[in-house]
């Protein structure tokens, strides 16, 4: 997951994967849903995880 | 001159008054005031007057030396136009035909369509073919140049025309480089017609603006046109600055608790103008002109704060993001997104030191943008 930050997904956006505080790594619905890069159809395979966002507080 | 419409000139067949034409276009519908020019996005109404046959077609376009546009083509000599920035100036030609009689003639007349040069280089750059959205943009152009702070901007990201592709551009050098400050868009925002979208999950813009680089110290100024009203956790709405808010130039519209807040940081401290916030819908202005002169308003002259202690103001030297916080320690130039933010950004600017007047102007401009593009709020 990691190796497609940076990627262009639909020709002009960056697919942004992160990490919650878990771990996990994800990207959003709008991303996959977004993807035109054949290439990088594979996340629509993609599962659907339960993340928990950090929430930052010190700003 | 080769048109390729396959008529050689002011002259038809058939017998008796020689088939002529002549063309004059007019700022009425009642054609009684002659124009030899407009702006872009306003009407003008064409007016083809047969001598010695009856036509019962015309054909109307506009030609500017090398491109054709198609006006219309109908039976009646009488049409009007609302050009757009895709043409400037030329000649408006009329064809007219008898189908009955075989006879032609055609007229033209000079014609220029004015269009500030900005707004034209950033229509093209950014693809923008709607006349509504080609004449806002010119609009704003123009008012901010009548304003004279035009100058004072270093990017304007006016979010027109619904795509990534054409919500990049910086209207102020509208390349697509990194150096001109366009926009690169990550993670899953969405664009349409009211802007662009951020998910407030991973969805942010890079400006590649460095403020130490591309602003001064105690003279800038950042602005965000939100139309979205929502208390959102800890997001910041566009901004840099380090883990401590060191060095910042940040602004938070409207957080969980209803606070909101703009930065301007030094090596000690965020240095924050605060208040409470339950309408995160307009166009915010944070602005230091002076390192004891900051204000933070919102629609041109509501003060949400103000500041005249005198406070250092130190730039962050990795690039300022729009819908996130570059947490960048100084010295460690990168990327950094955080704290995103999920309000809809139909205008964002950065820029110069703004006075009370400059901001207020600015609200003005903008406003009339958004109105002309129907997404006011």
């Amino acid at each position: 997951m990691e190796l497609l930050k940076g990627v262009k997904y639909d020709g002009e956006q960056l697919f942004n994967p992160i990490q919650d505080i878990n771990g996990d790594w994800f990207i959003s619905e709008e991303e996959v849903f977004g993807c035109t890069d054949t290439d990088y159809f594979w996340v629509r395979r993609l599962v659907y995880i339960e993340i928990e966002l950090p929430i930052e507080t010190k700003l | 001159m080769a048109l390729g419409i396959g008529i050689s000139g002011p002259r038809g067949g058939g017998g008796g008054a020689i088939p002529s034409l002549s063309i004059g276009v007019y700022s009425d519908a009642g054609h009684t005031i002659p124009i030899t020019e407009t702006n872009i996005g306003v009407t003008a109404y064409i007016l083809a007057t047969p001598t010695g046959f009856a036509p019962d077609n015309y054909l109307f376009f506009f030609y500017d030396g090398s491109l054709i546009e198609k006006i219309g083509e109908q039976s009646g000599g009488s049409i009007s136009w609302t050009p757009s920035a895709s043409l400037i100036n030329g000649s408006i030609y009329a064809v007219a035909s008898d189908s009955v009689s075989g006879d032609k003639s055609w007229s033209n007349v000079d014609f220029d369509v004015n269009i500030d040069p900005d707004a034209s280089a950033f229509i093209l750059a950014a693809g923008i073919t709607d006349p509504t959205q080609q004449l806002a943009i010119d609009e704003l152009v123009t008012q901010l140049k009548a304003y004279s702070i035009w100058s004072k901007f270093k990017a304007i990201y006016p979010f027109v025309g619904g795509t990534a592709f054409s919500h990049k551009f910086n209207l102020k050098n509208p390349l697509d480089t990194d150096a001109a400050y366009r926009l690169a868009f990550s993670g899953g925002g969405t664009h349409g017609v009211n802007g662009y979208l951020p998910n407030g999950t991973n969805a942010y813009a890079n400006t590649f603006l460095i403020p130490s680089v591309a602003l001064v110290n105690a003279d800038w100024h950042l602005s965000y046109y939100s139309r979205t009203n929502v208390a959102a956790g800890t997001d910041f709405d566009m901004g840099c600055g380090d883990f401590f808010g060191r060095y910042s130039s940040t602004m938070f519209l409207r957080r969980s608790g209803n606070g909101i807040g703009f930065d301007s940081g030094n090596a000690s401290s965020p240095n924050r103008i605060s208040s409470t916030e339950t309408d995160s819908t307009g166009l915010y202005v944070g602005s230091i002109r002076s390192t004891s002169d900051r204000t933070f308003r919102k629609n041109g002259t509501t003060v949400i704060g103000s500041d005249t202690s005198t406070l250092t103001n130190v730039l962050l030297d990795s690039s300022l993001l729009l819908a996130a916080y570059n947490e960048r320690s100084f010295g460690s130039t990168g990327l950094s997104p955080n704290y995103y933010g999920s309000k809809q950004l139909a205008f964002s600017s950065i820029g110069d030191g703004l006075t009370n007047t400059d901001i207020s102007n600015l609200y003005t401009a903008v406003q009339a943008f958004q109105t002309t593009l129907g997404r006011n709020v």
